[in-house]
């Protein structure tokens, strides 16, 4: 009697234990990283077989075992894997598409086709001022583009710089959390309920780790957890079972951003992981990157190829071009110490021979001091300050000893129209040249500028007559003195700041002249030039179809990069479906359970007032 | 032994409908915009073919204007060319008057006088202006006469080069005529005269009181009167051959125009039928969707405990 009363009791507390497991169960349902808690029930050992025990032969009772956890190891890895994957490409996304709408709202390729248009404008009017000045303005916003751009992808190239800091700070705030996760598993015995929430831990840190970076898990039999960074067998172990954990950093490299492994002692250079955010950060790092090189590249090839076509003419006034872009720059970075937030005003006058080092601002009880990085010339005063002819004007709320640094910068950020008038504009040729209207034949002359030939003493104006012998001469009209003979071959002729080209069939006696562009020419030589260099082939086409090819190529990547995501999050939702089908929790389920499992507690309840019915029927017979 | 987790159950249909509408989100964005690219990521070959038509577009625009320029200033010049082939007949029908014998010296210095009027008409028209005040006959020198007095005071071509050059697609054209090539030249060699010298040589040969000398002198004028006549008209021909050429390429332009926006709209444009057909469709599933989530997360065994 007294073992079906023992009987009974432990089935009541079994089946306690149990219905308090489902309880937990339905409590934690909604719990991120909860695992569900399952409960086996055993047979009781075998008892004595003393005469108030029960017999050997009788029933063995029920005791609840160590509450354990539903997982599945590998569908748990590749779930992890499956968000790391995800993880990689919305973060790729999310700073591509911030390139892209960079790159398209700068609107640079209608800045320079408007630029292009508006010499074509300029070319039907060649003495219009207002044409001059529309077409100085567009080279304004041409220019003010491309700088733009520069300073954008910049900022993009440090914000993503920043962020990618962030995220190895987490990522080794995560991997020293899981060695301490180690340790404790380590001190903790299993089955129990602190050892469950500790594994629990362990593995909602793996699946923070994993989002972050890739890595490769390997569990104990006590359930710590060795972590690799990326995977296969010579992967670098970033947490191991026992010991503390390794840190990683971001820093520059030859390819770009690049992953460092213990970076205060060994600095070694590790691959790319295959998935997580971090590796989404650097790939975005490097395509903004490469993005930066072409629209410098750009800009360079844009203002080299204007400013010499500029220079090659001769503007209202009857003088030689100059050229029409700036092309270096300061771009202003603040020191990371400072204090005060006081906002730098540069301006940089035109000609000024920049240092090639930068300069260096600095705030101090003094006043403010600018002096070239390389310490070569300074000059201290109370506001404005001027050296080299870069000119800085600081702004108030600016504390003794904050820093600015003025780097040099070249490519597009550096980009800026320079300040010349309308009459200052090279629209047309410096030489031109013109047919007696009484030549008979049908000859006419091409002139190319050219300021190294010196064929014979520049003495404009020069007449080229056809002598008898089918020759060119060319003579001084002022003074008729024969400067040159030379045979019409078709080969160029060397002038005097000039070459010059026959076409067509000159005829003995024709003559044609070549006079100095003078002052208020309507002559568009120049600037109908500005269209070659529109339609010139240089790497990649011209420049506009080379800005083109790079937006298409900003614009693919992206959309490579969302096709993959599409392709991610699915296998993302689905794998963590199917962990989730073993550790999750059903609440039809835990209803059915908790059904049960009351239903079995009751009746475990009965078979102790069995007992006790029989207890007192024996005591009853007793008396 | 795999079950259905309620949570996980929850968020997928939640992300199932978040995903819907994303779509609908990005149809509508197409309808809105009437494109079916609105940015490179769209579709990248497209956006860049694209970006070159459009550029190809509005480069044809800008050449349009140039050849609208080009023919204000060929018209005005044949304006002017017009007008000054008039001065010259008159001068003709003059000179053939002034010929007669029997004319009294008077009624000679009348028409001496008529020739100075038309010498003075012709000198300025021989600086008209175009609408930028370029002058017409001066070549690229358009900021100065076109003649105007050399060293000897003779009136003479100031000018120089030629007028601004048009480039269409390619071909470079010229956009005025040049005072020697209406006018003629002075050249001793030849013994030919510009209208200038014709008009003075006239009014000279009119005032000659000698008979004889005035009828070599007036026979003279009117042989050079008729060349002028001939090059003017020549002149005239030449600017309307021009303008004729920038009329085919204005024409010309307008069909490429007409076919690159066709290009363009079929690159670029949504075909709006089925992007509302989508649309419905996607509506209709979504509004399913919810009503299917909102029936079976209300099946719960919990119900039915008591």
């Amino acid at each position: 009697m007294s073992d079906l009363l023992s009987i009974g009791a432990a089935g009541v507390r079994a089946y306690q234990a149990a219905l308090s497991v489902t309880g937990d169960n339905v409590a934690n349902a909604d719990t991120e990283g909860y695992v569900r808690r399952t409960v086996k029930l055993a047979t009781g050992p075998a008892g004595a077989g003393t005469p108030l025990s029960r017999d050997r032969s009788g029933g063995a009772g029920v005791l609840s075992g160590p509450i354990g956890r539903a997982t599945d190891a590998l569908r748990l890895n590749a779930a992890r894997n499956a968000a790391g994957d995800a993880a990689r490409f919305e973060a790729r996304a999310d700073w591509q598409l911030r390139l892209q709408s960079l790159v398209t709202s700068s609107d640079l390729d209608g800045r320079i086709g408007g630029f292009f248009d508006a010499a074509s404008d300029l070319a039907s009017a060649p003495t219009s001022t207002a044409a001059r000045a529309i077409f100085l303005d567009r080279a304004g916003q041409a220019a003010s583009s491309f700088s733009g751009l520069g300073a954008g992808l910049l900022a993009l190239s440090r914000d993503i710089a920043a962020a990618a800091d962030t995220t190895t700070g987490e990522v080794n705030a995560i991997t020293a959390a899981l060695a301490g996760v180690n340790d404790e598993l380590r001190r903790t015995q299993a089955g129990g309920n602190a050892a469950n929430g500790l594994l629990d831990t362990r593995d909602k840190l793996l699946a923070q780790l994993a989002d972050r970076i890739r890595i490769d898990v390997t569990i104990s039999d006590r359930g710590t957890a060795t972590v690799r960074l990326g995977g296969g067998g010579g992967a670098p172990v970033l947490v191991p079972d026992k010991g503390s954990a390794v840190r990683i950093a971001v820093q520059d490299g030859p390819s770009g951003a690049e992953l460092v492994l213990d970076p205060t002692h060994r600095a070694e250079i590790v691959r790319l992981p295959a998935s997580g955010t971090l590796t989404g950060l650097l790939e975005a790092a490097r395509q903004v990157t490469a993005a930066r090189a072409e629209i410098d590249a750009l800009a360079g090839r844009f203002a080299a190829a204007l400013n010499a076509q500029a220079v090659a003419g001769s503007d209202a006034l009857g003088d030689p071009g100059t050229p029409l872009f700036n092309t270096e720059g300061l771009s202003v970075r603040p020191g990371l110490a400072n204090a005060g937030s006081a906002g730098i005003d540069v301006t940089i006058a035109d000609g000024a021979a920049l240092a090639a080092g930068g300069y260096r601002l600095l705030k101090d009880a003094a006043g403010w001091t600018l002096a070239r990085a390389d310490g070569s010339a300074s000059i201290t005063g109370p506001g404005a300050i001027t050296l080299d002819g870069v000119t800085v004007r600081p702004g108030a709320g600016a504390r003794d000893g904050d820093g600015w640094f003025l780097d040099p910068a070249g490519g597009a950020i550096g980009l800026s129209l320079r300040p010349i008038g309308p009459e200052r504009l090279a629209v047309a040729d410096r030489f031109i040249s013109d047919a007696d209207a009484g030549n008979a034949g049908d000859g006419a002359i091409r002139l190319d500028t050219d300021p190294a030939a010196a064929g014979f003493a520049a003495q404009a104006p020069y007449r080229v007559t056809v002598n008898a012998a089918g020759d060119a001469e060319i003579t001084d009209i002022a003074t008729g003195t024969l400067l040159l003979t030379a045979a019409i071959d078709g080969s160029r002729i060397i002038g005097a700041g000039f070459g010059i080209t026959f076409t067509g069939t000159p005829v003995a006696g024709d003559s044609f002249r070549i006079l100095a562009t003078g002052a208020g020419s309507s002559d568009n030589g120049n600037i109908l030039k500005f269209g070659d260099v529109r339609a010139a082939i240089g790497p990649g086409g011209s420049i506009e179809a080379s800005l083109d090819a790079s937006i298409a190529r900003i614009g693919s990547g992206l959309a490579e990069t969302d096709r993959l995501k599409a392709t991610a999050l699915a296998v993302k939702s689905d794998t963590a479906l199917a962990a989730d089908a073993i550790s999750g929790v059903d609440l039809d389920r835990e209803a059915a359970e908790l059904t049960r499992l009351q239903t079995a507690y009751r009746a475990n309840a009965q078979v102790i007032a069995a007992a006790r019915d029989l207890f007192d029927t024996l005591l009853g017979i007793a008396q | 032994m795999t079950q259905i987790n309620t949570r996980a159950h929850h968020g997928a249909a939640v992300q199932r409908m978040t995903d819907l509408s994303a779509q609908v989100d990005a149809v509508q964005a197409q309808i809105t915009t009437t494109k079916r690219v609105n940015t490179p990521a769209d579709d990248p070959v497209a956006f860049t073919r694209a970006a070159t038509l459009r550029r190809a577009d509005i480069a044809g625009e800008a050449t349009a204007r140039g050849i609208d320029a080009a023919s204000r200033r060929l018209t005005a010049t044949d304006v002017a060319l017009e007008s000054i082939t008039g001065l010259v007949q008159r001068a003709r029908e003059l000179a053939l008057f002034g010929n007669n014998g029997t004319l009294a010296p008077a009624d000679r210095a009348t028409i001496a006088t008529e020739v100075g009027e038309l010498a003075r008409q012709f000198a300025g028209l021989a600086d008209s202006r175009g609408s930028d005040g370029e002058r017409l006959f001066g070549g690229a020198a358009a900021n100065a006469p076109a003649y105007a007095p050399d060293a000897a005071g003779v009136m003479a071509w100031a000018g120089a080069g030629t007028a601004p050059i048009l480039v269409v697609g390619g071909a470079r054209l010229a956009t005025g005529i040049e005072g020697p090539d209406a006018f003629g030249r002075n050249d001793a060699a030849t013994g030919d005269d510009d209208l200038f010298a014709t008009f003075a040589s006239f009014a000279a040969a009119l005032n000659e009181p000698d008979a004889a000398i005035r009828e070599t002198a007036l026979a003279a004028t009117l042989g050079q009167i008729d060349a002028h006549v001939g090059r003017l008209a020549d002149a005239r021909a030449s600017a309307g051959a021009r303008l004729a050429r920038l009329d085919g390429e204005t024409e010309r332009l307008a069909r490429t125009s007409l076919a690159t926006r066709a290009d363009l709209s079929k690159l670029e444009d949504l075909d709006m039928a089925e992007a509302i057909a989508r649309i419905q469709r996607l509506i209709t599933v979504i509004e399913a969707t919810q009503g299917a989530f909102v029936k079976t997360s209300n099946l719960s065994l919990w119900d039915l405990l008591r």
